[in-house]
């Protein structure tokens, strides 16, 4: 499938594709920063964050990779990261979101 | 935390696998930085991640199903798991059926127990009268659905205990969906 297939995204996806943008991260770092990004407003639940993890790792948008560190508690953590469709994908919907902002802005303008 | 371990066990046996030890950890995570803040932050939290478990665990299990409904049978593996749940499947298939014919048999032979008993035993006898068939035959309905596996890929053990489940469970369910809805309009 094409990436522009997969477009629109949903809110939530489109915000785990934000948060891995820039470094591979684990489960509740993904989280964390979602909530940050969006300054509180989207909370995911650890059932939605892993729901949508195996879909997008499924369509082949995330990978996994080992994580070297161990987590607090000596657990085996598992870090994933965006594959060149997934950052695609993210680059699109950014341009789609860009184009939507542009016609309300010129729209307000004539106004 | 068991609660929420518990509905970690209603996830398909492959996202189970998978996910099930990282979802514990965010979860535990979670819990334990919502604890920090507030006693009200904590149970807002356990809140958001039962509700958030309930649907990605109809979500995964609408998933699995799919799945195994397009998975042509000859790819189809023998699964112990799905085994099981037609045989558990089958039994509460077996405890719902029983239930009924006891509900018909109290309605129709005029021998009710409820007059002969104090107030709170009544209650107990009315809730366990209508919840025992339709618990069961939920469950029916549900390992059922889980089992799917062996139906699908044919001559397995198991299969046609699935399927007996799965009809008998669903028109138990049926059945006592309809008496309360008949309860609601008599009221």
């Amino acid at each position: 499938m094409k990436a522009q297939d997969f477009l629109p995204l949903t809110e939530t996806s489109f915000f785990i594709l934000l948060s891995l943008a820039t470094t591979p991260k684990h489960g509740y770092a993904i989280i964390k920063e979602v909530e940050a990004m969006s300054a509180g407003r989207v909370v995911l639940a650890a059932g939605t964050l892993y729901s949508a993890l195996r879909r997008m790792l499924e369509d082949g948008w995330i990978e996994r990779v080992e994580d070297d560190l161990l987590s607090s508690d000596s657990r085996e953590r598992k870090l994933y990261r965006l594959t060149d469709l997934g950052r695609r994908i993210l680059e699109l919907e950014t341009e789609r979101l860009h184009a939507l902002v542009r016609l309300t802005s010129l729209r307000d303008a004539r106004e | 935390m068991r609660l929420l371990d518990c509905l970690l066990l209603l996830y398909p046996l492959h996202f189970r696998m998978e996910f099930s030890s990282e979802i514990h950890g965010v979860l535990l995570s979670r819990l334990c930085e919502a604890k920090k803040r507030s006693h009200s932050a904590w149970f807002a939290g356990i809140l958001r991640e039962v509700t958030g478990l309930i649907f990605s665990i109809l979500q995964e299990c609408w998933h699995d199903m799919r799945k195994k409904m397009t998975t042509p049978p000859e790819q189809m593996k023998p699964n112990r798991e799905s085994n099981r749940f037609a045989s558990v499947s089958f039994r509460l298939s077996l405890i719902s059926i029983l239930c009924i014919f006891l509900m018909l048999v109290v309605l129709y032979s005029g021998f009710s127990p409820i007059p002969y008993v104090s107030l709170p035993l009544q209650l107990v006898l009315v809730i366990l009268f209508l919840s025992i068939p339709t618990l069961t035959s939920m469950g029916s309905l549900y390992t059922g659905i889980r089992s799917l596996g062996p139906i699908r890929a044919k001559n397995q053990k198991g299969s046609w205990m699935a399927i007996f489940g799965i009809v008998f469970g669903g028109l138990v369910f049926l059945s006592m969906g309809l008496l309360y809805l008949a309860i609601w309009f008599d009221s």
